[in-house]
């Protein structure tokens, strides 16, 4: 069974790589991306890959897979760097299908099979402790700082406050109380805005979920959103030793190639080490048993969490590799230390779930090392 | 004896059995002194080789149990869980045994690797010398041969257990003329040969665990050889590759328990003083630490896999221990933190832990950047032989 993930997901792996490397010299996307951090172009081929349905279940009309053969494809998105709420909708959408009724459940079928675009409105994006819109009666007010591509977004999946317990909530983008403002965004394959809600109506067929079983799709979503965040964190280390063991064997100073120095060396050689460790990382903690929510929680904190620290200092060092050049607007580097330097804070920040971590450890008399599959 | 009967090869069926087993089994509970903790030790290997616990990987000819590394590191978990240590020669079970058995004669092989496992017989190994530290290949002991007998002439140094050990890996220059990597030999030299004097060399944990080895014309015969003159080089590197990967997949599972101890620990001062057993701030450092014990343990299961399909050693190896030995001083730092002031009193007891316990940790955790080959000559091996970069010179 394992082997048949394992090849399952190298199948994705493989494939993700073809389609991302053909959208990488596809000049429509090139100027796409020039013009802004999103590519419509790159977007309709994602969708049409059905990436971002794998994980809806067969019941619900998709491909039944997990976190695990998902993987592959985040880590490409992150090597390639992929603008898009590719997450958001892999994972926060997918997840919210099966429990949605009839109409809500197409809605976001639709945008997942590239129709119109799906924000997620969770303040747990930005930190564990920011307060959800709340929903009183049939009207949602509040909420949400950081929203990635929602000035995008056709359908936004808001995590909220109920009377009883937690909600998710489905709205259309265009309701009357939704404002959305436009942030200024320096990671430039990042669309940020403000999303506030002022008592915007909700239908009852609006509601994907409620009370417990809202409290386990939010947890399910979390911690998805984070194994997935530090896939692409992981791709993102990934290219940035791929490009500076290249350029360390080209580059030369001295009258001999920059990769000989052995200062430089020790620095690609601890690169090597964490982007490698960090590789494992993920692909151990996506296949966490996802029918334990502890498991899986804890695995899903402590990737996000290495994530952060390996992918940040894998880059810095690839920074250091290049030299001035990095530094330049043209060359690619910036794109991906901007966009990890936003990935680092997205869904938690490493001291934020460093705290997590230390404070389950700390408080609790259960295990201190669960195993997460 | 009988062998035991040969334990499920099915994963998980194999997991039952071990956890049922040891939870049946009189698990020691290692003392801090020394010599008795090493007599303790090397009893429990022998009940773990009795009951048919240890050699998964090895061929049941020569006392192993014809599975794989895979089940080594799950019984390597298991024993963790029970808080039972592990066996006491792991030279031979995880550094040198190896090489013997993908490399010996078949003779060598029967002779040497039962008593290997039962720990009736320990192994050493005599690489290192005064002046060949990181620069192995430039050893000087000789190896002279006389008829059919090695004669061996030389030092060696930092050589672990030696004085415990029935048997030392020696590598000896046996053709002085050949460039350095070449005219070395691999030669296994019974530690109770007329000529070998070891003199103990006490570390700054305050034990003696590793020694000097001196050689004066010791003779062993030519059939003590492995792999053939001048191989030793290549089965030296394979050693190391063993010593690497290996051992630090055990040597995490000790870390594992180590680290679950210290949050045991901090657990009970907690619950025992009513309060936080610790600030905010170690919290943040003990989450830190866990999310960087578990990618150890993420990447520790690469190196199973790599095992199992034969891949070693390889420049992996390298990539482990770098991970082995960095991962390993923060966890032992963070202790030795968390014990304030109390951390050089040997009896004191801070937090929840035992000052000494911890104190000796990370003493010998600062080892582990320099057994196996120097952080440095890890990071170059990496940045050569896997990233294919131009040699430095
Ligand atoms: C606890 C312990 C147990 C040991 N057990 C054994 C054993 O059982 N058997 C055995 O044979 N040996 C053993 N050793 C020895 C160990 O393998 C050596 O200490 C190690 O290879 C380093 O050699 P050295 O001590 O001579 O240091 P040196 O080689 O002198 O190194 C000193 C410093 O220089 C650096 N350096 C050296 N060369 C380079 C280079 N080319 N590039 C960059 N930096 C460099 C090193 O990284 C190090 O920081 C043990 C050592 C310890 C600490």
């Amino acid at each position: 069974m394992a082997a048949l993930h394992d090849d399952l997901a190298a199948e994705f792996a493989a494939t993700a790589e073809e389609i991302l490397s053909r959208l990488d010299r596809n000049r429509t996307v090139t100027g796409e991306l020039e013009a802004g951090p999103f590519s419509a172009t790159a977007w309709s081929a994602v969708a049409e890959a059905g990436w971002l349905e794998a994980l809806v279940t067969e019941e619900a009309g998709g491909l039944g897979l997990g976190l695990r053969e998902l993987a592959p494809i985040l880590t490409a998105v992150g090597r390639h760097l992929l603008p898009g709420p590719v997450a958001e909708h892999a994972v926060a959408g997918a997840l919210a299908v099966p429990a949605a009724a009839d109409s809500a459940a197409a809605r976001l079928r639709a945008t997942l099979a590239g129709e119109g675009m799906l924000a997620l409105v969770d303040p747990a994006a930005a930190s564990p402790a920011a307060a959800r819109p709340r929903l009183a009666g049939d009207e949602l007010s509040g909420g949400c700082e950081l929203v990635r591509f929602a000035g995008r977004a056709s359908e936004l999946l808001v995590a909220a406050d109920g009377p009883d317990g937690p909600a998710v909530v489905l709205l259309d983008a265009g309701r009357d109380g939704v404002a959305v403002a436009a942030r200024e965004s320096l990671d430039p394959t990042t669309e940020l805005s403000a999303v506030t809600l002022d008592g915007v109506a909700v239908g009852a067929d609006d509601v994907v979920a409620a009370n417990d079983v809202a409290a386990e799709l939010l947890r399910a979503t979390h911690a998805g959103m984070r194994v997935a965040v530090a896939c692409e964190l992981a791709g993102i280390a990934d290219h940035a030793l791929t490009i500076s063991v290249a350029y360390a064997k080209e580059r030369e100073q001295f009258g001999r190639p920059i990769g000989s120095f052995q200062a430089l060396q020790h620095i690609l050689a601890e690169m090597a080490r964490e982007s490698f460790a960090l590789g494992r990382t993920c692909r151990e903690a996506a296949a966490a048993d996802a029918g334990a929510p502890d498991r899986l929680d804890d695995a899903a904190l402590a990737a996000k969490a290495y994530a952060a620290r390996a992918a940040r200092s894998v880059v810095e060092s690839a920074l250091q590799v290049h030299g001035g050049i990095a530094f330049t607007i043209e060359h690619e580097l910036h794109r991906y230390y901007t966009h990890l330097l936003f990935l680092d804070g997205f869904w938690g920040d490493r001291r934020d779930l460093h705290a997590a971590l230390g404070r389950r450890l700390l408080a609790g008399d259960g295990d201190v090392w669960p195993a997460w599959s | 004896m009988n062998p035991p009967a040969a334990p499920p090869a099915d994963l998980d069926e194999f997991r039952a059995a071990a956890r049922a087993w040891l939870a049946g089994a009189d698990v020691p509970d290692p003392p801090e002194d020394y010599d008795e903790r090493f007599a303790a030790l090397r009893d429990w290997q022998r009940t773990l080789y009795e009951a048919g616990w240890i050699g998964f990987g090895w061929p049941e000819e020569f006392g192993g149990r014809g599975l794989t590394a895979a089940h080594q590191i799950v019984f390597s978990e298991e024993l963790a869980r029970a808080r039972a240590p592990q066996p006491v020669g792991l030279i031979g079970l995880d550094v040198v045994g190896p090489t013997i058995l993908g490399h010996g004669t078949d003779e060598q092989r029967r002779r040497l690797l039962p008593p290997l496992l039962s720990g009736e017989e320990l192994w050493s190994q005599g690489f290192s010398e005064p002046s060949a530290g990181s620069d192995l290949a430039s050893l000087r002991t000789k190896g002279v041969v006389e008829g059919e007998e090695i004669v061996i002439t030389g030092q060696k140094v930092w050589t672990s257990w030696a004085e415990e050990s029935d048997w030392c890996a020696v590598l000896a220059r046996t053709d002085p003329d050949a460039p350095n990597h070449k005219g070395i030999s691999y030669v296994l030299v019974p530690m109770d040969s007329p000529g070998i004097e070891v003199r103990p060399i006490v570390q700054m944990t305050g034990d003696a665990e590793f020694n000097e080895v001196f050689f004066d014309g010791v003779r062993v015969p030519v059939g003590n050889l492995l792999g053939g003159f001048g191989a030793g080089w290549k089965l030296a590197m394979d050693t190391l590759g063993h010593e690497r990967g290996r051992y630090a997949l055990r040597r995490r599972m000790e870390n594992e328990t180590s680290f679950v101890d210290l949050v045991a620990g901090l657990r009970e001062h907690a619950a025992a003083t009513g309060g936080n057993a610790v600030a905010d701030r170690a919290a943040v450092q003990l989450g830190e630490l866990y999310a960087e014990l578990r990618a150890y343990e993420c990447q520790a299961r690469a190196t199973v896999e790599r095992i199992v399909a034969g891949d070693v050693p390889s420049p992996l190896d390298s990539i482990d221990k770098l991970t082995l030995s960095v991962t390993e001083q923060h966890l032992y730092a963070l202790a030795v933190e968390l014990l304030g002031p109390a951390r050089m009193a040997a009896d004191a007891t801070a937090n929840g832990l035992p000052a000494g316990h911890w104190l000796r940790g990370h003493l010998y955790a600062r080892s582990g950047s320099v057994y196996g080959g120097s952080a440095q000559i890890q990071r170059s091996i990496v940045a050569e032989r896997m990233l294919d970069l131009p040699r430095s010179r």
